[in-house]
This record gives structure tokens, C-alpha cells and sequence, in this order.
């Protein structure tokens, strides 16, 4: 017990870890909640209003 | 006779006022009861408690310019208010560059506590109780202290007084046979000294510039900029290398656990295939999929598979958002190529594809897509596969990645401060 609170006290000298951990899990959040590929690229172009697209968009049989 | 050591005018509970026998100068002692020798700030005359001799002998007088922290300055440690009472200037034995200047101080019990500046790094020290784990028969070149923490030996050395002016409660004229032994865990120091048989312990800290100033805010400090890296000086932004790697492994450890308990039987559920064929002359072909059901946010993975040989083939696809009309498009193009060229086989490209669409919100769905081909007759096909995926063992692969990568930059540069911070002991 004692050994683990050393470890909390140590790990309020270290804040620099800490905020690096908060912005890592709060990314991970983030992904999760929006289902988003962090910093990865995605196929999309962009959302289009119904119509914009009517070129190339088909009619759903 | 009896030696008095110096003449008190009068005394009270915050110290006493005493009169300089050479220069009738009137000051204040503020613990007499536990100063050893006092040396009057305005002709250097020095009074000691237990050697007369010292009243032979004046100090070497302190060039007003050299006193960084002024003598009666008040000041905060450790939520402690201590007033300046003393200062030494003093260099090791035989080692005239390694220099340092020792300030006094006495709080309003009468305890005194010491600050050291040396090359512009700072350290506030209180003499401790022997720890129970340090041993001073052997040398040891490293211990464990009460804090838990490892302090590694930095300095053994023998001190010299060059000048010194105030109160003090050592012997700081005869410091020649003062041995010092110093031990560090940045920004943590322990100081270990040996005077004829008395044996005194310091526990101290690292002060940067900007708590010095703090410390002292009733004062105007101008001070010295640091030079090199101090004995116990911590590294940039207070990071302990050491306990940034452990704390990043804890991290690790007890995410990647959290980690595959929940989402271990998380898969890709198949939303969709179509497989669309380029035959003969016919160069594009339109398909609409089966509808689907997003019943949260999702992640889409889009696998696109195509037996085309020395070719393109292109599909663009428009995701379509059956209840509000919405639609998002992106293209997917494969392209093959291969060849024997110069006694060398060469290709280009792919028959296979992964794509994402990030963020894709819940309702019902489904995909139009329009396949093109090149001129060729021969059969193509392309087949788009959607899945409802996951991100999370992308991002956690990610973050873990860059917290990886962190700590090895951290840990890296944490060492090589720590070499410098011996590399000079090691040289000698």
C-alpha cells in the first residue's frame, strides 16, 4: 500500500506524463464515440444534400 | 577570565542585539544559542563561540556586487518563512573553479536551513536525521532513502571558507577538515558531512531560477544564469526519465488487459458484397446493393477485390442515407501491372483494396456503384465487400505508438542529461 501510494505521489511529480496519458485516452475516446480511424485517411469525399449527386447517383430499384 | 565571545547589548526572543568589539557596528544574532561564529557584515571581525584565536583573524572582505541574496532578506521554503542571516563563498579543496556560495537562513523558531548557488542552480537544504538505510563506515555508492527513492553518489570533497559575513551555526572558518559527500536523485539531494567526530546529514532540493524568485518576492533578484547542468538539477519540464518509462509500462500493461477483455470478440460484421463483371465490350456496369442497418456511429471498411492483369478498373461508390438522402461518394480504383523488362520482372499496383469511411451515423443504408473499365474485351470484375468495423485496435495501436515513441525520445535525452550531469565527475 505504502509502494502505491509512493507511485501516486511520484506520479504527481510527473505531470507531463499524466497530461500525455488524459490527451491519449481522451483520443482513444474520441475514436471510439465517432468511430474514427485516428489520423488515418479515409475513402470519403464529402456529404452531399439528396440530389447534388444525381450525375453519377443511381435510383434505388 | 572567562571568554566571552562577544558582547550582547541586549536580548529577546527573536535573538539578540550584539555590538561588533572592532567597528562598534550594533547587529542581531538571531539564535545565540545555537550560532557558532558570527562575523560582523561591515569589518569581517570574527567571533567564535569556541575559539578565541578567531578573534585574531578577519575574513576576506565580500564585494558588495557578489551578494546575490541580501543579508536580513526575507524569504518562503516549503511554506517556511526564513530570514538570510549568513553567507559563505567557498570552493573545494583543490578545485578553485568548483566554487559555490552558501546563504544562512533562520526561520521564527530559531531552526536554520542553508541555500547553496552555484553556476546558477539553486539548493534549499535542512539538516535530517540519519536515514536508517545510509550507511557513512563504507562508501556507498548509492542508497535508498526514506522517500523510496534511489540517490546515487555525486561529489566527495573538503571545503574551503574563501569569505563569509553574518551568522552561522558550524564552525565555517575551520571548514578545511570538513569532508562532504553528496548524493542525488534529482532534484533531491543528500549531503553527508564529517567534522572531528561529528557527523551531520542534509536533505535538500533543487530551486530553479523562477522559485528562487518567488521565494524571495519582496526582493528584486538579479541572478546569475545557469551554466552546465547542476548536481541535482532535473531535467526539462521536471520529467524523471526513469519514472516516465515505468509509468509508461504500467500504462501499457494495464491497457492492453482492459483492452482485450472488452474488445477481443469484436469483429467485422459484413454488411454487403455485390461483385460486378466487365465482359466483352461492355466498359461500365451500375449496381445497387442490398439495403443495411447501422443501429450505432460506425466505422465502414470497404474491401475491394478485382481479377483484373495488366489493367484498371474503377468504381465509384455513393453510400446513401435511405431516410435522409444523404450521400457520401468516393472512388475506388485498382490498377496491375506487371512485366519482364531487362532480364528483371516488374509490377505496379494491386488486385486488392482497403478502404474507410469514418463516422458514418446510425440509419438504414445502401451503396450505388458504377464500375468503369479500360477498352479492353477481355473479363474483369470487381467485387466491394462493406463491413462494419471497428477503430479500436487501430487507435489503441496508434496511441500506444506514440506514447511509445515518446517515451524512448524522453528516455534517450533523460539519459544523456543525466551523463552530463556526471560526464564532468567522471572526467576528473
Amino acid at each position: 500500500m505504502n509502494k502505491i501510494t509512493a507511485e501516486l505521489a511520484n506520479l504527481k511529480t510527473q505531470k507531463v506524463w499524466v497530461v500525455i496519458a488524459v490527451i491519449i485516452i481522451a483520443l482513444y475516446v474520441y475514436g471510439e464515440l465517432t468511430a474514427t480511424r485516428l489520423f488515418a485517411g479515409t475513402a470519403t469525399e464529402q456529404w452531399k444534400p439528396q440530389g447534388a449527386n444525381s450525375q453519377n447517383s443511381l435510383h434505388h430499384k | 577570565m572567562t571568554y566571552q565571545w562577544i558582547d550582547i547589548l541586549s536580548e529577546g526572543l527573536g535573538g539578540a542585539l550584539i555590538k561588533c568589539s572592532s567597528c562598534s557596528t550594533q547587529t542581531k544574532i538571531y539564535n545565540l544559542k545555537k550560532a557558532q561564529v558570527f562575523i560582523c557584515p561591515k569589518c569581517q571581525k570574527i567571533f567564535s563561540k569556541e575559539h578565541e584565536a578567531y578573534g585574531k583573524i578577519t575574513s576576506q572582505k565580500i564585494n558588495s556586487t557578489e551578494i546575490i541574496l541580501p543579508l536580513l532578506s526575507k524569504c518562503i521554503f516549503d511554506e517556511t518563512s526564513y530570514t538570510v542571516v549568513g553567507l559563505a563563498n567557498k570552493h573545494e579543496k583543490g578545485h578553485r573553479a568548483e566554487k559555490w556560495q552558501e546563504y544562512v537562513l533562520i526561520d521564527t523558531l530559531g531552526n536554520y536551513a542553508f541555500l547553496t548557488g552555484s553556476f546558477g542552480h539553486w539548493i534549499f537544504l535542512k539538516e535530517c536525521i540519519k536515514p536508517e538505510t545510509f550507511t557513512d563506515k563504507a562508501v556507498s555508492y548509492e542508497f535508498e532513502n526514506i522517500d523510496g527513492l534511489t540517490y546515487k553518489v555525486y561529489s566527495s570533497y573538503y571545503q574551503i571558507t574563501e569569505s563569509a559575513i553574518g551568522e552561522f551555526p558550524y564552525d565555517v572558518i575551520a571548514t578545511k577538515k570538513r569532508f562532504s559527500r553528496e548524493y542525488v536523485c534529482a532534484p533531491n539531494i543528500f549531503t553527508y558531512e564529517h567534522f572531528n567526530n561529528e557527523k551531520t546529514y542534509f536533505q535538500g532540493h533543487y530551486v530553479t531560477p523562477s522559485e528562487l524568485k518567488k521565494a524571495f518576492s519582496d526582493n528584486d533578484l538579479t541572478l546569475p544564469s545557469r551554466e552546465g547542468v547542476g548536481s541535482c538539477h532535473r531535467f526539462y519540464l521536471k520529467i524523471n526519465q526513469n519514472q516516465f518509462l515505468k509509468f509508461s509500462l504500467w500504462f501499457f500493461a494495464l491497457t492492453l488487459i482492459s483492452f482485450f477483455l472488452i474488445f477481443s470478440s469484436r469483429s467485422a460484421n459484413p454488411l454487403s458484397t455485390n461483385k460486378i463483371e466487365l465482359v466483352d465490350s461492355i466498359k461500365t456496369q451500375q449496381v445497387v446493393s442490398n439495403s443495411f442497418t447501422l443501429y450505432e456511429t460506425s466505422l465502414l471498411q470497404i474491401n475491394t477485390h478485382s481479377s483484373i492483369d495488366n489493367d484498371w478498373i474503377e468504381a465509384d461508390v455513393t453510400l446513401v442515407n435511405e431516410k435522409t438522402g444523404e450521400e457520401k461518394t468516393f472512388v475506388s480504383g485498382l490498377e496491375y501491372y506487371h512485366g519482364y523488362e531487362d532480364g528483371e520482372s516488374w509490377s505496379e499496383g494491386g488486385t486488392e483494396k482497403t478502404d474507410y469511411l469514418n463516422n458514418i451515423k446510425p440509419g438504414k443504408y445502401h451503396t450505388e456503384m458504377r464500375v468503369f473499365g479500360s477498352d479492353k474485351t477481355t473479363y474483369r470484375d470487381i467485387q466491394i465487400q462493406i463491413l462494419q468495423d471497428y477503430p479500436s485496435s487501430w487507435n489503441y495501436g496508434l496511441l500506444i505508438g506514440v506514447l511509445a515513441v515518446i517515451t524512448a525520445i524522453v528516455v534517450y535525452f533523460g539519459n544523456l542529461f543525466e551523463k552530463s550531469r556526471f560526464g564532468s565527475l567522471n572526467d576528473e
